[in-house]
């Protein structure tokens, strides 16, 4: 392949392909708000994805656990995992990874358990996440994981503190 | 010809943007103080809402914003000024929205795990506000109003 750039001879990035394919992808970037593809390869990029996939994994099998249990409630909060779900695959395409499939169901017992535990994997997976828009994505399900706790609550007033 | 232009115009695109997000990364965010005053000015407003609020509610969740308060001040926070408004729903809601965009800027891991715990208190606090208001307390699966 002829190399593209003038003056620098055969280097693979100068390729006319890639130079096409790299402006391009920075111009579709900018035009969809999201991050830049070229981004994706640098370990910034792949810790959010990793953090990323594990989330969606662990809202996919509650929300399976809490469909299987059954109930209003519960059935509620299988659909905000749900929703949750969505919202994270959106920023996990935005860093070129694929997401999980669906895997088995979690045991959710009441859920207090499985909900704090998802408190805290959202907050510790906030030091994993490159962009502030995937931060506060992040943080917005975290507190709605949060407040599943005062839903599941017989007091609501009593689930405060369970996450901190 | 035709293909050296659309060349010339992907190039000139892609460097513009790059440019462009050059010149976005070199407007740096505030500094945490800033964004964790944002936090605590509302922190500070919810303690002063909740002592209208009589019985356990006001006085458990008064004393948390109170307490969340003070771990800002420690933190370093420099309060912004007061929010308007004094109904507790309102103010939380607030308070989620600001500790929201610290979390997106903060470079601190402390800063950040303490926001957090402003975020998730906010959120769970307004979910009991509506459920005492004969509400649904999770309207939303995102607390911060967002449609997905």
């Amino acid at each position: 392949m002829t190399s593209f750039h003038p003056h620098k001879g055969p280097d693979p990035f100068w390729q006319r392909g890639e130079v096409l394919r790299f402006a391009g992808a920075l111009a579709g970037a900018a035009l969809v708000g999201r991050p830049a593809p070229a981004l994706a390869g640098q370990p910034a990029a792949d810790r959010t994805a990793d953090a990323l996939v594990a989330l969606v994994a662990r809202e996919y099998a509650a929300a399976a656990g809490y469909r299987a249990a059954g109930g209003e409630l519960f059935h509620r909060l299988a659909a905000n995992c749900e929703a949750h779900v969505t919202a994270l695959r959106s920023q996990l395409e935005s860093v070129g990874r694929e997401p999980p499939r669906p895997g088995p169901a979690a045991e959710v017992g009441d859920g207090t358990a499985l909900e704090r535990d998802f408190v805290a994997a959202y907050r510790a997976a906030l030091g994993d996440l490159y962009d502030p828009a995937t931060k506060r994505t992040a943080a917005t399900i975290m507190a709605g994981h949060a407040q599943h706790l005062v839903a599941l609550a017989a007091n609501p007033i009593d689930a405060l503190g369970e996450t901190s | 010809m035709v293909g050296t232009t659309t060349r010339r115009g992907l190039l000139a695109a892609g460097g513009a943007v790059l440019l462009a997000g050059c010149g976005a990364d070199a407007e740096p965010p505030p500094p945490d103080a800033e964004l964790l005053g944002a936090v605590l000015a509302y922190e500070r407003a919810l303690a002063s809402a909740y002592e209208r609020v009589p019985g356990r509610v006001g006085r458990e969740l008064g004393a948390r914003a109170d307490a969340l308060a003070t771990r800002l001040a420690a933190a370093g926070a420099r309060p912004a000024a007061p929010p308007d408004g004094d109904e507790p729903l309102g103010l939380e809601r607030g308070c989620m929205a600001a500790t929201l965009t610290a979390i997106g800027l903060l470079r601190d891991a402390s800063a950040r795990d303490l926001a957090a715990d402003a975020m998730t208190a906010s959120a769970q606090h307004a979910a009991i506000l509506l459920d005492r208001a004969g509400r649904d307390p999770l309207e939303t699966p995102f607390p911060d109003g967002r449609a997905t």
